[in-house]
């Protein structure tokens, strides 16, 4: 079994819980999608990726407005409207950077991390490069959602 | 004492500051800087007796600022607080000179185990 193959929905479950619970005392569990607000996620109102390995690896963390805005309170300490986009940008990115660094270590990449990037729009929509592990997850009373999706080959991946 | 937190994420100094303030550390001086230009200033006009920083940041990396003031003579003590923590880069920090190596995510009590040797009890 390659790396990627071991990198299920459970595991990214587990790991952005270990990165909310230590810092924001947020936990998050998978949930089956619902229709409205899944959509809302795919439709990408806000992205960040990270690189991992290659280019075509990469983590990627989707939220609607209302779960960006709930990370950004609970990251910056503050009122939903004391923030910018700037700052929605940098809490889903900051995010999406704690859980790259662990996926990487999972996939036992060697390569850095890129930088965190906001897309103008998801990677799943434009089709490229192919979704290959995404797991849905919500906080306990469903205040925020995420979709959180590691995109890529097994090249420079070790099995 | 006079710590300088560099990280080019807001969101991330705001919280190393709240879990240093978890951790006790909450009557220390602390000041911030969003990039390793900006650390170079705050270094020379604040003089901080020790700088946490992100290691991978755009510009300027986070073992390129220690290097870089070690080559400039600064003994400013030094740390890396990062989502990265391979031994490699455990190496290459601890061969620059940095004193401790935190990864995210990280608890309070990670900050407390790593930083009360430098910082020590209430200021």
């Amino acid at each position: 079994m390659n790396a990627l193959a071991s990198l299920n929905v459970e595991t990214l479950e587990g790991l952005v819980s270990t990165a909310t619970e230590a810092m924001l005392g947020l936990s998050f569990s998978l949930t089956t999608p619902k229709v409205e607000r899944d959509q809302a996620t795919h439709d990408a109102t806000r992205s960040v990726s990270v690189q991992i390995g290659d280019a075509a690896t990469l983590l990627v963390i989707t939220a609607d407005e209302e779960s960006g805005q709930r990370l950004g309170s609970a990251m910056f300490a503050c009122p939903v409207s004391e923030l910018d986009p700037g700052m929605l940008d940098d809490a889903l990115g900051e995010l999406a950077n704690i859980v790259a660094g662990q996926v990487k270590v999972c996939l036992g990449i060697k390569s850095p991390l890129g930088l965190p990037r906001v897309l103008a729009e998801s990677p799943l929509q434009s089709g490229s490069p192919m979704p290959w592990r995404t797991a849905l997850l919500q906080t306990q009373q469903g205040e925020i959602l995420l979709r959180v999706t590691v995109t890529g080959s097994d090249e420079g991946v070790q099995s | 004492m006079n710590v300088l937190l560099v990280d080019d994420s807001k969101a991330m100094r705001l919280i190393v500051r709240r879990a240093l303030r978890e951790a006790g550390f909450a009557g220390h001086e602390f000041v911030e800087a969003g990039s390793g230009a900006e650390a170079l200033t705050a270094i020379a006009s604040k003089q901080p007796d020790l700088v946490i920083s992100d290691w991978n940041m755009p510009e300027m990396l986070g073992i390129d600022l220690l290097t870089r003031l070690r080559s400039q003579g600064s003994k400013v003590r030094f740390g890396f607080v990062t989502s990265e923590g391979s031994v490699e880069m455990r190496t290459q920090a601890h061969d620059a000179g940095a004193e401790f190596f935190i990864t995210k995510p990280f608890s309070p009590e990670d900050l407390d185990k790593a930083l009360r040797p430098i910082l020590g009890g209430a200021p």
